[in-house]
């Protein structure tokens, strides 16, 4: 499992690559992260609503209500273009900052030995 | 399975607990709706009643996800009028206790000044009768037959003198003794002598100050009126002097600038009051050395001693200290019950000038508000009861109009200040305009500083 202080930060990111592929209400958006990383993140309710109330304010995502036969009206959210010029943004971002560690950790490690 | 979700006590409480938080009503009922949905869908997976209150717990507090939810609903717009309100209140809040604080301060200040001028009074009385009996320190508003003004008012700004500088810069350290440098030589001074056909030196009767006088005048900043270049008068009168001694013709030098010093003077302003106490200075110098030249006698002309000299400095300096609405008792004491005392004038116009401003800041303005507008009114007495000696006939229109001149001082950005000091202060006195306590901490901090240090020739000597 992944150390929850780690995840800090790059929870929006995760959330804005779930929505990525469809629209999915805020229950399937936790499950599908726990898919995508394996089980390892466990996304917590009182984690995930926040950052979706607060993407969907800044118009990164936006959202409908839907009501199918003998269920319960779902909240669906999806991307906009914002939302996906944020992910490409963030996901860029994650990708230096990767790499920064790797390479610092490496010249750490290499030391160590 | 909807109702009984929607009806569970756990549910119920831990929604009511989430909303709370939420002050949006349609808001409210959307979170409602979507974290009960949230609920179902997790119910439909484990299908057990039992995990509702782990279900539940999955969330966290439901007071910190309700606030949470509040602050991701707000806009940047809603959170920047937020922080600016925030902001806003919190600043009020610090010039609230800040202006009480700094109005205690001043109010303190100026019973320090009121206490240290009782203290010196009799002094003050004393020294102010030994001298009312030099003629040359006379104020009076009759008998005045011809004004200076006419001559010197529009040459004040270039003259001969003043684009020597230089040379008279460094020949003055020792006027009396150095060769005349050659620029000097040939400045003429018929000028000085022309000055003996007038008895007195009006600032505004005439030149570039008159059109501020009048019922339609424009109102102006008194700080920033054309002032006079008063060093060209010393520079002057020491040139002219020195040309006496070398003439071996002092009398008449010595008689001229004596002259001068009496118009000098009579300007009514405390830098004229200085310059004449200066030129008083040049004479006895001029005195001496002609002495030590053989040109006149001891006793031939009759010139002020060094102590009597600086003994009239000080007490035209402190003077001004007196003449104040910061100590109204003190004043009304020296002005309004005793003989006219020396540089009366020059002091009740430099009171006037402060009256402008302060006053804008010491009148009530909204209910409730204090009014320290009858500090005031001692100002109004001692212009009232200066009519016979003073003329300060731009200093009476001034305090009458007292807003519309204080106006001008704020619009120029209080102009005794620049750059950064200059808006800073601008911007307080605009505040000042709009908050009650901000404005009588402004009105007592311009009464604290406009005249204690006109004092402090006493109390340093103590």
């Amino acid at each position: 499992m992944v150390n929850p202080e780690l995840l800090k930060g790059s929870m929006i990111t995760l959330v804005l690559k779930a929505l990525a592929k469809r629209q999915m209400y805020g229950y399937e958006i936790m499950k599908e992260l726990g898919r995508l990383s394996g089980g390892e993140i466990d996304v917590k309710e009182g984690t995930l609503y926040p950052i979706l109330h607060q993407l969907e304010t800044d118009k990164a995502i936006e959202s409908e209500w839907t009501e199918g036969v003998g269920e319960r009206k779902r909240k669906y959210y999806r991307l906009t273009r914002k939302g996906r010029a944020l992910l490409k943004e963030k996901a860029s971002q994650w990708e230096s900052f990767r790499k920064v560690i790797d390479q610092m950790l490496a010249t750490e490690l290499r030391g160590l030995s | 399975m909807r109702d009984p979700l929607r009806t569970h006590p756990s549910v119920v409480n831990f929604l009511d607990r989430v909303c709370a938080r939420i002050w949006d009503k349609r808001r409210k009922a959307e979170v409602r709706e979507e974290l009960l949905s949230h609920l179902e869908a997790a119910m439909a997976e484990s299908g057990s009643d039992i995990e509702i209150d782990e279900l539940i717990e999955n969330f966290g507090d439901p007071d910190v996800l309700g606030s949470n939810l509040r602050r991701a609903q707000r806009t940047w717009v809603q959170k920047i009028l937020r922080l600016t309100a925030g902001g806003a209140v919190l600043g009020v809040l610090t010039l609230y206790f800040s202006s009480r604080h700094f109005a205690n301060f001043y109010e303190e200040k100026i019973r320090v000044h009121a206490d240290n001028l009782a203290l010196h009074m009799s002094r003050f009385e004393t020294e102010q009768e030994r001298l009312a009996a030099i003629p040359l320190f006379e104020e009076s508003t009759t008998d005045l037959k011809a004004d200076a003004g006419e001559f010197l008012n529009d040459r004040l700004a270039k003259n001969d003198l003043i684009a020597l500088e230089p040379e008279v810069g460094a020949w003055i350290r020792q006027w009396w003794a150095e060769p005349i440098p050659d620029n000097l030589k040939k400045v003429d001074l018929q000028w000085v002598q022309r000055l003996r056909a007038y008895d007195h030196w009006d600032l505004f009767a005439s030149g570039p100050n008159s059109k501020f006088l009048g019922p339609e005048a424009k109102a102006v900043n008194p700080f920033t009126l054309p002032v006079p270049e008063f060093q060209f008068l010393p520079a002057g009168a020491r040139l002219h002097l020195r040309r006496g001694l070398d003439k071996r013709d002092i009398v008449p030098a010595l008689e001229d600038v004596r002259h001068l010093a009496r118009l000098s003077y009579t300007t009514e302003t405390l830098i004229g009051s200085m310059v004449a106490i200066a030129l008083l200075k040049m004479e006895r110098v001029a005195y001496g050395e002609a002495i030590r030249r053989g040109i006149i006698a001891p006793g031939d002309y009759p010139v002020f001693e060094v102590e009597e000299l600086e003994q009239l400095r000080k007490t035209l300096w402190v003077t001004t200290g007196f003449a104040d609405y910061s100590a109204p008792i003190q004043a009304r004491q020296v002005f309004l019950s005793q003989h006219w005392p020396i540089g009366a004038c020059s002091a009740i116009g430099e009171s006037a000038q402060s009256y402008v401003l302060a006053a804008a800041y010491l009148e009530k303005i909204y209910p409730f508000e204090r009014d320290m507008q009858e500090r005031l009114q001692v100002v109004d007495e001692l212009l009232e009861k200066s009519k016979p000696h003073c003329r300060l006939k731009f200093h009476r229109q001034a305090v009458v109009r007292y807003k519309e001149y204080a106006q001008t001082m704020i619009d120029d950005g209080f102009s005794m200040a620049d750059g950064i000091r200059g808006n800073f202060e601008k911007y307080r006195f605009i505040l000042g305009r709009h908050l009650p306590f901000f404005r009588q901490a402004l009105g007592l901090e311009l009464i604290a500083i406009a005249k204690p240090s006109f004092t402090l020739v006493y109390e340093r000597e103590n």
